[in-house]
């Protein structure tokens, strides 16, 4: 079955890079996976995901504290959090790929 | 154990630093006249940990031992504790009206705990736990220490490596079995006199012609070799001569600077937290400067907070309170003061986790909070000295007020209004003078990075590529994504239909 990749996006106030870019490489690298976004305060959108990515636009993080806004009210399944607080032009798009392809190894 | 204030004073008995001012050895820095009013300073920084009204801000739990240390030695854990620290910084200002020192070794313990476990991740090197150690110390004695990162630099567009005499930046010139020697000198070293520990940084990026000037360490303030020479300041001697004159007798101004040299001094292996990577010095440069320009909107603004206060003192005292040009500018300083305690406040709430675990002040916000406050205490300072008048620089001296024969004279025609004593409005020009004309201005300008050092960081991190990809949005040169949604066609499409039916009527 093909892995659920929930995406939820930092407010995006002032962001340092254009954050849609990682989506765009995720989708690009991983075609068979199932990508969808999780809306601030979807519980649901949280639990059916098998990794939650959390996009960033700078290293304030805001993604992360949305996320574990959400998963406070979540008790159970357990889910890998991916957050990407820290990607802008330096990193590597590989980088990005290969850290993605760890978390998946370690959800099998 | 937290050291209060008198405990801190007599800490300083047990160290012997080499120490020169005015032709002389200083043989007791606690003893030192002219060192006493940056001593209380930075003595308030252990008294205030004590106090039941203040130490919420003044202390915290350390993350390596779970005691209670005074904040100024602890490591940030939370955006709550960058928020605390400048709440701390500007209550400092307040009770003091000056510098206070001991933020700069405070920042540099916390850009040496983030560096070190980043150098040692990439260089597989030991520094953090080396780096610990020496914090679980510091913590647990509750120690001062200075930040030593600016270097002289001799020739300023040369490198380090470039300059004629090499020691004009702080280097390596021996690595033995048991530890490394170094040379150098750094210049401008707050409260380097009343401090148990150094720590030193390198003050710029670095290239591998650099390796030797890429060092940080720790040493005792009294350690072989070290030497500091206490810097002059304007009318520092008018603190010989009474309480009045000097304006802030007991906390001083600004906070009391050396030059440091580095005559060989050998440095222990475990007191080692970089020795070669020249490509962590800039990262370790940077957070450091975040940490420190951080301040300035607190630290300053407490010192403003007290200027705001002495000047509607004097226009009390003068008897010209209640006009409106004066309440005006008073309000202006106040506007001021504030803008700068905002930029500290939004850096500390924008700041972040680092890959160590401590967090760190948002590094743009930072840069704009320090640059800010290059410039806004100009401002209020000729706001002050406007609202103060002349006598701000030409009130007699305290010798004649006490003189029996001039006393009377001053005491009539310098008075001000009925009800308030002629000594109380000395007091407070005196005050006006020190806060609003002496060394508070070219620190603010100059302490943490000369103001060039900040445009430079907030360039770089202005992300102007995504402001133009904005401007091309906006002025229809990119697609705009959310308007073509809005509409529900493309752009092209809208407006053409629009002029159409304009044009139709
Ligand atoms: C009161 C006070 C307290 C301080 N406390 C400390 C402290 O505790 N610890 C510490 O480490 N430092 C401390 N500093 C040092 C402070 O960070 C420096 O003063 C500051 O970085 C400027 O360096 P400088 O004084 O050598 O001036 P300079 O570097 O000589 O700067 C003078 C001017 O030259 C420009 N300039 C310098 N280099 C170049 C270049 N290569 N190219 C073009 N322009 C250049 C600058 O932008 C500036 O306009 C303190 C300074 C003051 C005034
Ligand atoms: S100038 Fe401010 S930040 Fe710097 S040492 Fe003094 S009190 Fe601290």
């Amino acid at each position: 079955m093909a892995v659920k990749i929930g995406i939820k996006y930092c407010g995006g106030c002032n962001p340092a890079f254009r954050r849609e870019k990682i989506e765009e490489i995720l989708r690009e690298s991983f075609p068979e996976a199932h990508f969808f976004h999780i809306s601030s305060g979807d519980l649901e959108g949280l639990k059916k995901a098998d990794v939650v990515v959390g996009i960033s636009g700078c290293k304030r993080g805001c993604a992360v504290e949305s996320i574990n806004s959400i998963s406070q009210n979540f008790d159970g399944t357990v889910m890998t959090v991916m957050t990407v607080i820290s990607i802008d032009e330096e990193r590597e798009r590989g980088d990005l790929v290969a850290q993605f392809k760890g978390v998946l190894e370690e959800l099998k | 154990m937290m050291m209060n204030g008198k405990e801190y004073i007599e800490s300083l008995r047990k160290y012997r630093p080499t120490i020169y001012f005015m032709g002389r050895k200083i043989e007791s820095v606690a003893d030192e006249p002219m060192f006493r009013p940056h001593i209380h300073a930075a003595a308030m920084t252990y008294e205030l940990a004590h106090d039941a009204r203040y130490e919420d801000i003044m202390t915290a739990t350390s993350h390596l031992t779970g005691e209670k240390i005074n904040r100024f030695t602890h490591i940030h854990q939370s955006v709550d504790d960058l928020v605390k620290k400048v709440r701390m910084m500007r209550l400092l200002g307040q009770k003091t009206g000056t510098c206070f020192q001991r933020c700069v070794g405070f920042d540099a313990l916390n850009a040496l705990y983030i560096t070190t476990y980043d150098v040692d991740k990439k260089h597989g090197t030991d520094y953090h736990q080396r780096f610990v150690d020496f914090l679980k110390y510091v913590q647990r004695n509750d120690l001062m220490c200075v930040g030593a990162m600016t270097d002289v630099k001799g020739d300023r567009s040369l490198r380090p490596h470039q300059q004629k005499d090499p020691d004009l930046y702080v280097h390596v010139v021996e690595r033995r079995e048991d530890g490394i020697v170094v040379r150098g000198a750094k210049a401008h070293q707050t409260g380097a006199v009343n401090s148990h520990e150094v720590i030193v940084m390198p003050t710029r990026a670095l290239g591998p012609e650099d390796k030797d000037y890429a060092v940080s360490f720790a040493v005792p303030i009294d350690a072989e070799g070290l030497i500091n020479i206490f810097s002059r300041q304007t009318n520092d001697t008018r603190r010989l001569d009474g309480d009045i004159d000097c304006g802030n007798a007991k906390y001083g101004i600004v906070g009391g600077e050396t030059l440091m040299i580095f005559n060989d001094v050998f440095v222990p292996w475990e007191r080692v937290f970089m020795c070669g990577e020249y490509d962590f010095a800039a990262q370790l440069v940077e957070t450091f400067a975040t940490f420190h320009r951080q301040n300035y909107g607190g630290c300053k603004v407490g010192v403003a907070d007290v200027l705001i206060g002495a000047t509607a003192n004097l226009a009390e005292y003068n008897g010209v309170a209640k006009a409106s040009h004066i309440v005006d500018k008073l309000t202006e300083m106040i506007h001021l003061a504030e803008t700068c305690w905002c930029c500290s406040l939004a850096c500390s709430y924008e700041g972040y986790k680092t890959p160590s675990g401590a967090y760190v002040p948002n590094p743009m916000l930072a840069n704009v909070t320090k640059l800010n406050v290059t410039r806004f205490p100009y401002e209020w300072s000729r706001l002050a000295q406007d609202i103060a008048g002349g006598f701000v620089i030409t009130t007699p001296s305290e010798k004649d007020l006490r003189n029996p024969e001039t006393r009377e004279l001053i005491e009539k025609y310098m008075k001000g209004v009925d009800g308030v004593e002629t000594e109380h409005r000395l007091r407070m020009f005196r005050l006006v003078e020190n806060l609003a004309i002496g060394a508070q201005l070219p620190e603010s300008m100059h302490g943490a990075g000369s103001p060039q050092a900040q445009k430079i960081m907030i360039w770089r991190r202005g992300s102007v590529d995504m402001k133009k990809e904005l401007a091309k949005i906006i002025a229809g040169v990119s697609k705009d994504e959310h308007f073509r949604k809005i509409v529900g066609k493309s752009e092209e499409e809208f407006f053409k239909e629009m002029l159409k039916k304009i044009k139709n009527g």
